[in-house]
C-alpha cells in the first residue's frame, strides 16, 4: 500500500515535541525518526503531484514552526517526496545519518536572518542624485532643452551610473556594520531597482540580540533614504545548499 | 525591549525603523527561500510548482542597456514636470497582486516592460 511521504526538513530524533501547523496538501506533519536523526514529514495523498501557492506557504510555515521548537532544522527543498517511510530510511536517513548529524550540530547554534534594504522613494533618490551632481544637472537641462535621442541616452547613462554608485555605497555601509557580527553571510548580486541590497546572515544565537539591535540602530540612522526589513529567524536556507547524492549511486 | 527574554525579538522597536517580519509576508518571499534553497535529497518524485505567477514582483534589474538609460532619463525629465504625488512606490513585500503605483521610473513604456520580462526569465526569478 503506497504511503508517500512529503519531507520538509531534518532534525535530531531527540527533542521536545513539536506543535506543527497544517502542511502540504493539508496533511498534518509529524516527526519520523530513524536512529539519531529524523525527518519532518507528512502524508502525501495519491494523485498527480501538484504544487500550489498554499502548499508553498505551508512548507515554509511548517519549517518555521519546527525552528521555534528545536535549535535548528535543515530545510529540504520544496517538493521532495519519498515512496514511503521505508524508502526514506533506506535512502536518506540511514545512509546519511552521520553527515546529517554533523550538519545539525553545525547549525545548532545559528539561525538565518534575511535583510532587505530598500529605496522607499526612488523618485526622491533620483532628485537627490541630480541635485547633488553638477554633471547630471547639466545633462538633465540639456536633455530637456534639446529633446534629442542622444541627449536622453547621455542623461540616462549618467543617471544609471550615479544610481549604481549610490547603491554600491549603501550596500557597503550595511555590509560594514553587520557582517562583523555574524558567522557567515551571503549577498545577492543582481538586484531590482528598488532594492539597495539583499543579504542572508547566519547569526549565532547568543549574538542574535546584538545583531538585531545593531540593525535597528542602522535602520534609524539611514531611515531618511533607506528602509530596512529583517526576516527571521529562519532555518539556514541560504547556507545549507547542496545535494546529497543517493546512497550507492556513483 | 524584548519581553521575558523571548528567543525572538519583538516586532518593531520604540523607534520602529527596522521593519520586522518573522513571517515572510508575501509569496514572493517564500518562493525566494524555499524553491531553490535547502537540501536537495534524492526523492521519489519532485513536486513541481504550478499556478504561481512569478511575474508578480516589480523586479526590473538595472542593467546597462539602452532601454534602461531611456527609462532613467525619462524619470529624471519627469522630476521637473510634476511633483511626485506622495504615494509610496511600494516594495518587494507586496505580492504584486496590487498594481504598483506608478512613479517616474515606473511610468515606462512597453519596451521596458518587455525587457523586464526577458530579464526575469534570464535570471530565473
Amino acid at each position: 500500500m503506497p504511503a508517500p511521504l512529503y519531507v520538509y526538513g531534518i532534525v535530531e530524533a531527540e527533542g521536545p515535541t513539536l506543535d506543527l501547523p497544517e502542511g502540504v496538501a493539508r496533511a498534518t506533519p509529524s516527526v519520523h525518526a530513524c536512529g539519531r536523526v529524523a525527518a519532518i514529514v507528512s502524508r502525501f495523498a495519491g494523485g498527480e503531484p501538484t504544487g500550489r501557492p498554499t502548499d508553498v506557504k505551508a512548507h515554509e510555515q511548517v519549517l518555521r514552526a519546527v525552528l521555534e521548537g528545536r535549535n535548528t532544522v535543515l530545510p529540504v527543498r520544496f517538493g521532495s517526496i519519498y515512496a514511503d517511510a521505508a524508502a526514506l530510511d533506506r535512502e536518506l536517513l540511514a545512509p546519511r545519518a552521520t553527515e546529517l548529524e554533523r550538519l545539525l550540530a553545525e547549525y545548532a547554534d545559528a539561525v538565518e536572518l534575511e535583510l532587505r534594504v530598500l529605496y522607499p522613494n526612488l523618485d526622491g533618490l533620483l532628485r537627490q542624485l541630480v541635485d547633488g551632481d553638477p554633471t547630471l544637472a547639466r545633462l538633465s537641462r540639456k536633455a530637456r532643452q534639446s529633446g534629442s535621442y542622444h541627449a536622453q541616452i547621455e542623461l540616462g547613462e549618467a543617471t544609471v551610473a550615479a544610481f549604481e554608485q549610490r547603491r554600491f555605497a549603501d550596500r557597503a555601509l550595511v555590509r560594514e556594520r553587520l557582517t562583523p557580527l555574524v558567522r557567515d553571510w551571503r549577498e545577492r548580486d543582481e538586484l531590482p531597482e528598488r532594492v539597495a541590497g539583499q543579504f542572508a546572515f547566519l547569526v549565532e544565537r547568543p549574538r542574535l540580540s546584538e545583531f538585531e539591535e545593531t540593525a535597528e540602530r542602522l535602520a534609524e540612522e539611514v531611515h531618511e533614504r533607506l528602509r530596512l526589513r529583517l526576516l527571521g529567524p529562519l532555518p539556514p536556507y541560504n547556507f545549507v545548499s547542496f545535494e546529497l547524492e543517493p546512497a550507492g549511486a556513483r | 525591549m524584548s519581553s521575558d527574554g523571548a528567543r525572538f525579538a519583538t516586532r518593531g522597536t520604540a523607534a520602529g525603523y527596522l521593519q520586522r517580519g518573522p513571517n515572510p509576508s508575501g509569496l514572493a518571499d517564500v518562493l525566494d527561500l524555499i524553491l531553490d534553497k535547502g537540501l536537495v535529497i534524492d526523492a521519489y518524485v519532485r513536486v513541481s510548482v504550478i499556478g504561481i505567477e512569478i511575474l508578480t514582483i516589480d523586479a526590473r534589474i538595472v542593467i546597462a542597456s539602452v532601454d534602461t538609460y531611456l527609462r532613467f532619463a525619462e524619470a529624471v525629465n519627469r522630476l521637473d514636470l510634476a511633483e511626485t504625488n506622495g504615494k509610496d512606490l511600494g516594495d518587494l513585500e507586496e505580492d504584486g497582486a496590487k498594481k504598483k503605483v506608478k512613479g517616474a521610473i515606473e511610468g515606462a513604456g512597453d519596451k521596458a516592460k518587455e525587457k523586464t520580462q526577458q530579464v526575469k526569465e534570464r535570471v530565473g526569478n
